[in-house]
């Protein structure tokens, strides 16, 4: 069920998040979803994006250092405490939630330390899960 | 601004520095017949070295014949690390030193009683021709340790009778109160560090010749200039001189300025054979022209070298200096034939850190040294670019992996070092490919 997230090491430098995703668009690869972690010197960009392949392709043939792996994409119900039962639910039972942030229509992508025991506490909150194929027809 | 004139010099041993050049030359041959003798008889390594070459010690009948002896390099330290060049079983050393070598090992060295005392002898002509007498007060700001530099001016300073202070380096803030409490007389320190000295004496409202009494200077154990000298001996009051040395041959005493005319680096020529070459062909370069410092110390019990190639480019002149010595003097090292550094007094191989990179991470990335001078201070930086290898998702094992390698590089290389992790191809966009350091210092 999980979807492909791809991180990217970036310089924290200008333009290079512009770069990115200027060899995306040229791609036609659309992006949905985005963050980014940084410190002084370098950042790591997450990304979601429709077609997964082509992206990394792209971006390698870019001589990016690209790195493939499975976040939990959720619907979290678009109201107060929509959020809150999630994370709840993932304190509850002692799964660590290294990130999480929004991609677009309030689907949140959930880095966890667990994957599939993320999707187990997800299903038990009713929360609706995206697969990769539903992601890639947003 | 004071600037310290002197008015009374001494020469430490007279007969040696100011001998004719005849008397040394005779010296030399002598003492050079009996080092290769003794490396040949007492050091394996040595005999297989003129066995293989074809030479025994009885060819060597004037100092021409040095050329026939083959060179020493680092790397026959390393290949024998620790002892293997050494004449003397250990328990015949009294001290040990090491240095930098350029992987993983340090390069070794070891003294029998008899070399110490010879060595302390070189380094009191040395302080003695920087203008130091019984009278100073000498505040050692070099790192005591494998560091030959501090105890060897230790132990030279304190022949001649100087008061040592001996407070190693670091701490300025304990630096400076010893020198205003003490009213310390001489500082021995790397030129940067007294060029940081500089800088914070004047910071803090400190006045020359009210809180700070220096008078000299001794700087040495990296390259420094004109323009440096002349900004430290105002800044600081001293008059300031070069020295020049390395643990392969002894470490400091090789050579020093004399503080009278400072026009070259006096070598003390009875107990070190030097020739000066040309790198690549290894012919002697004629008078006046720059060459590679090829030495070969003539005293030595426990390690005996012959013909230590110092990669260290340099000129040399025999004529006599009007401070009344006639030993050879020989300018500031004004190059490298290989690619080390020397970053706040330490010797630094790429190839040091190469190994670091390469034991962290299983395969040597691509990697840049990267040298600045902030103020005064030299920093090293190490841009190492981020392979699909190394790479994680997780920013905590990022940033561990920086601290990781900050952590191994400071200890092989015995100096802090940034470590910042740089997308692949940043060092071929801004260096092209093959080059590793990008040395940021103004020299000139």
């Amino acid at each position: 069920m999980a979807v492909t997230q791809l991180s990217v090491f970036l310089d924290n430098t200008s333009g290079r998040l512009a770069e990115v995703t200027r060899i995306l668009g040229e791609h036609k690869v659309n992006i949905r979803g985005f963050s980014v972690a940084d410190t002084a010197d370098f950042g790591i960009l997450r990304l979601i994006v429709n077609n997964e392949e082509a992206a990394v392709k792209a971006l390698r043939d870019a001589k990016f250092t690209v790195h493939e792996g499975p976040v939990i994409l959720a619907k979290v119900p678009d109201v107060p405490g929509g959020l809150a039962r999630a994370l709840a639910g993932f304190a509850q039972r002692g799964l660590n939630v290294e990130y999480a942030y929004a991609i677009v229509r309030s689907i949140i992508a959930f880095g966890v330390e667990d994957v599939a025991a993320g999707e187990k506490i997800l299903n038990e909150e009713k929360i609706p899960l995206l697969s990769q194929q539903e992601l890639a027809e947003l | 601004m004071q600037v310290s004139i002197t008015t009374d010099h001494t020469i430490w041993a007279p007969e040696w520095e100011c001998a004719d050049r005849a008397t040394i030359r005779r010296q030399q041959l002598a003492r050079l017949r009996e080092t290769v003798a003794y490396a040949y008889a007492k050091v394996p390594y040595y005999r297989a070295r003129l066995d293989a070459a074809g030479v025994k010690p009885s060819d060597i009948r004037s100092l021409d014949d040095i050329r026939l002896i083959p060179f020493t390099t680092k790397q026959d330290f390393h290949d024998t690390y620790p002892f293997g060049l050494f004449a003397v079983p250990p328990r015949e050393l009294v001290r040990i030193h090491s240095s930098s070598g350029t992987t993983g090992k340090p390069t070794v060295v070891g003294y029998t009683r008899k070399d110490l005392d010879t060595w302390v002898e070189l380094v009191a002509r040395m302080v003695t021709q920087a203008g130091v007498t019984d009278r100073d007060i000498a505040q050692i700001s070099f790192g005591y340790g494998m560091f030959t530099g501090g105890f060897g001016l230790h132990y030279g300073l304190e022949r001649v009778g100087a008061t040592v202070v001996p407070v190693s380096s670091g701490n300025t803030d304990r630096q400076l109160m010893f020198m205003v409490d003490f009213q310390s007389t001489a500082l021995i320190s790397t030129p940067s560090y007294a060029a940081y000295l500089a800088e914070q004496v004047k910071n803090r409202g400190l006045k020359i010749g009210e809180d700070i009494h220096l008078k000299w200077g001794l700087f040495g154990a990296e390259p420094w200039t004109e323009g440096m000298r002349a900004r430290i001996q105002t800044e600081l009051g001293v008059s300031a001189t070069d020295n020049y040395g390395m643990s392969e041959l002894c470490g400091p005493g090789f050579s020093g300025e004399c503080e009278v005319v400072k026009d070259g680096m006096h070598i003390a020529e009875d107990l070190f054979l030097w020739e000066l070459l040309d790198p690549r062909t290894g012919e002697p370069v004629g008078e006046g022209e720059t060459g590679e410092l090829v030495a070969t110390p003539l005293w030595k019990e426990a390690l005996p070298v012959l013909r230590y190639r110092t990669r260290d480019l340099t000129t040399i002149t025999t004529q006599p200096c009007r401070c009344g010595r006639t030993s050879a003097r020989m300018t500031r090292i004004t190059g490298r034939t290989d690619d080390m550094l020397i970053i706040r007094g330490v010797n630094v191989f790429p190839t040091q850190i190469e190994h670091v990179l390469m034991e962290t991470e299983g395969t040597s990335p691509h990697y840049l040294i990267v040298v600045t001078r902030e103020g005064v201070l030299d920093t090293l930086e190490v841009w190492v670019e981020v392979s699909e290898r190394m790479f994680s998702e997780r920013m905590i094992k990022m940033t561990e992996l920086q601290a990781q390698l900050m952590k191994k590089l400071h200890s092989a290389l015995g100096l802090s070092v940034k470590v910042k992790l740089v997308e692949p191809q940043t060092l071929e966009r801004s260096q092209g490919k093959a080059k590793r350091v990008l040395d940021k210092r103004e020299m000139g």
